[in-house]
Order: C-alpha cells, then sequence, then structure tokens
C-alpha cells in the first residue's frame, strides 16, 4: 500500500509542483491550503505531513501536536535558520531550506518515514518485552536504548572516520 | 567643555547603523516574498527535467540543458537573496571567552591609562571572510618608534616603576597569537596613537 502524505502549501504553483513530484513516487498526496483546513484531513490518519512554515491564518508547525504521533517536515524560507530551529524545538521531525532540491526532499521523507517506523517498532517491542519479561526491562534500558539512539543518531549523521564501533554504557 | 565632533560622529553612526537595520529588514522581506515564487520555479524546472526523459534523446537532452540553465538561474537569484539577509547578523568569533575577555580588558585598560583627561577611546571592528579586525584607540601621545617593537615583551612597560607590570600586552599576544600570529602594533600618524589591532579568528 501507498505511504499517504498530508501536503500544506498555500501557493498553488509549490503545491501543484510537489504533488507531481511525490505521486511520481508512489505516494499517495493529499493537499491542504492551511492549518485549518488539513486539520479536517485527519492528519494523524497519514504517514508524514509536508506543511510551509509560513500559512495564512496560523504557522505549519502549529500542525505538529494536532497530527502526533505522524512525523512533520517543516518547510522554511531563506536563510532563516532560527525559523528551523524553532520548527525543531516544536517537535519537527526534520526541515528543508525553500528552494530545495527534489532529490533532497525525497531522500528526506523517506529516512523521516523510516526514523518514524523504528522509533514506533522500538515502543512495540519494548511494550511487549516488559509485558512478557519484566526482568528483561534492565538491559532494554541500560544497554539497547544507547545503541538504538546511537543507530538512528548515525543514520542522520553519517560517522567521519572509517571504522566505527558502539559502546556500551552500563551503569 | 565637550567635544562636539565626535557627539556628532557617535550620532552620524548611529543613524547610519540605524538605517543598515531598517535595510535588512526590509532586504528579509524582499527575500522571503523572492523565496516562494522562486521555489515554484526551481520545482517546475525540476519536474519538467524528469519528464524530459520519455522524450526521444535529442530533445530530451536539449530539454534537460534548458532546465538546468533554469536552475542555474535559480541558484544566482538564491545567491543574491541569501547574501542580503545574512548580513546584517553579527559575526560570531569561536574561541574561549575568559581569554577574549582578558584580551579586551588589558586593551581597553592600556587605552584608558594613556588617554589625556576627558579623551575619547573608541573601538572599531572590521570583519573579512575568516576574520575579525577589532581595532582599540586611544588619543594619548603615542608610543616612541624605538620602542614599539618591544611593546608585546613580558616585563616592558613606559609606566613609572611600581605602576605597571609590563605583562598586560604580553599576555593579550599570547592569547591572540597562540592559535593564529596576527596581533600586531601600530601607530596612527598624527597626534593619537593606536592600540595593537588584534585580528581574532573567527
Amino acid at each position: 500500500m501507498n505511504q499517504r502524505i498530508l501536503l500544506i502549501e498555500d501557493e498553488e504553483v509549490i503545491l501543484k509542483a510537489l504533488r507531481r513530484l511525490l505521486e511520481r513516487n508512489r505516494y499517495e498526496v493529499v493537499t491542504a491550503k492551511d492549518i485549518q483546513s488539513a486539520q479536517a484531513c485527519q492528519p494523524h490518519d497519514f504517514d508524514l505531513v509536508l506543511a510551509d512554515l509560513r500559512l495564512p491564518g496560523a504557522p505549519g508547525t502549529d500542525i505538529i501536536p494536532l497530527a502526533e504521533p505522524v512525523p512533520v517536515i517543516i518547510m522554511t524560507s531563506h536563510a532563516s535558520v532560527r525559523s528551523a530551529v524553532a520548527a525543531m524545538r516544536a517537535g519537527a521531525i526534520d526541515y528543508i531550506a525553500k528552494p530545495f532540491d527534489h532529490n533532497e526532499l525525497l531522500l528526506l521523507i523517506e529516512r523521516s518515514l523510516m526514523q518514524n517506523r523504528l522509533q514506533t517498532q522500538n515502543r512495540a517491542l519494548r511494550a511487549d518485552l516488559e509485558r512478557t519479561m519484566p526482568a528483561l526491562r534492565y538491559i532494554m534500558n541500560t544497554a539497547l536504548e544507547p545503541l538504538m539512539n546511537e543507530a538512528l543518531g548515525r543514520k542522520r549523521h553519517p560517522p567521519q572516520g572509517s571504522g566505527s564501533g558502539c559502546s556500551i554504557d552500563c551503569h | 567643555m565637550e567635544d562636539r565632533t565626535s557627539l556628532d560622529n557617535l550620532e552620524a553612526e548611529l543613524a547610519h547603523s540605524e538605517r543598515l537595520a531598517s535595510i535588512g529588514q526590509l532586504a528579509a522581506g524582499v527575500a522571503h516574498e523572492i523565496g516562494n515564487p522562486l521555489t515554484g520555479i526551481a520545482s517546475i524546472a525540476q519536474n519538467l527535467q524528469h519528464d524530459a526523459k520519455a522524450c526521444v534523446p535529442d530533445i530530451h537532452l536539449e530539454l534537460d540543458e534548458q532546465a538546468s540553465d533554469v536552475l542555474k538561474q535559480v541558484d544566482r537569484i538564491n545567491a543574491i537573496v541569501r547574501s542580503d539577509v545574512e548580513i546584517p547578523s553579527s559575526p560570531i568569533v569561536t574561541g574561549d571567552s575568559n581569554q577574549l575577555v582578558q584580551v579586551f580588558v588589558n586593551l581597553i585598560a592600556n587605552a584608558c591609562e594613556a588617554s589625556p583627561s576627558g579623551g575619547t577611546v573608541s573601538i572599531h571592528a572590521l570583519v573579512d571572510e575568516s576574520q575579525l579586525a577589532v581595532t582599540i584607540s586611544d588619543e594619548g601621545s603615542g608610543i616612541d618608534e624605538d620602542l614599539r617593537d618591544r611593546i608585546f615583551d613580558p616585563f616592558f612597560t613606559t609606566k613609572p616603576v611600581g605602576q605597571g607590570t609590563g605583562l598586560g600586552l604580553s599576555l593579550v599576544y599570547s592569547i591572540v597569537a597562540s592559535p593564529r600570529p596576527g596581533s600586531q602594533g601600530s601607530n596612527s600618524p598624527g597626534p593619537g596613537s593606536a592600540e595593537p589591532g588584534t585580528p581574532t579568528p573567527r
């Protein structure tokens, strides 16, 4: 089944071009022009939300709590490092500066979906383990979680040197 | 008695920096307004590049090249818009903040001590791509040319015995010179003297 993306953007031209790009890459796309109409699309039923920061009415980051736990990527305009940082603080999984390279955007979407999938799996497995084998909780918390976090971190920022190893921090 | 000239200069500088700030705000607004249509153009050009693959090879290559040209123009405009927005930001200097405080405290204290009563100590900063050059100048008598080479030597001082340790500028020099050499003493012509410029790695 195709993954579903909710695209929130008020500029018709960008909306059209992005829809073509995403649909061509086998995503199912639903579009909205502001937060209010996005809310009516049941944002939490999507796999990912791609929202412009500057929208009429309310900023794109307002969709983050409404879509929870669906990952949200925020599109920011030029050189607004401050707004990018604010978007991440508000809980966005990532951001991309306009104008963007299509391949870069596709990569970002793929990576965000993967990261979200891993997190969801991790949560489910943990709940499962805690229920069936409470003794394993200790191992989960002390050894596996740091490894998991490290693996996720590595995914986003590939190691700079060659040869890397994970260290287990035992308390 | 007050120095009208320096007061007038200060007012002129203030007006100038206020003008720069409003130009900065205008540029940021313009940048945003240009950003959206530019994003549209870039996205359409990239879609065309993709769609061109469906054409016969001759036409595909030609369309691809033309779409690339459009994207190059987009990059050019983007670079202009970016540079306009980023100029008004304050320069960020990487370094040990305690050491930088020591540098400035010593240089400013020196300038004050060398100043005549009521004199002005001015601090100017010049930013280039990789360096921030800070000049601290006073209206004192300056340092004799034959002594100038020694101002960074430890224990060298022109102050009366017991009033200066002669370690201030030597400390400044060791701090500024340690990551990258670039501190130099200079005396501007005329009655006033200039304290050492301290190019600081950014």
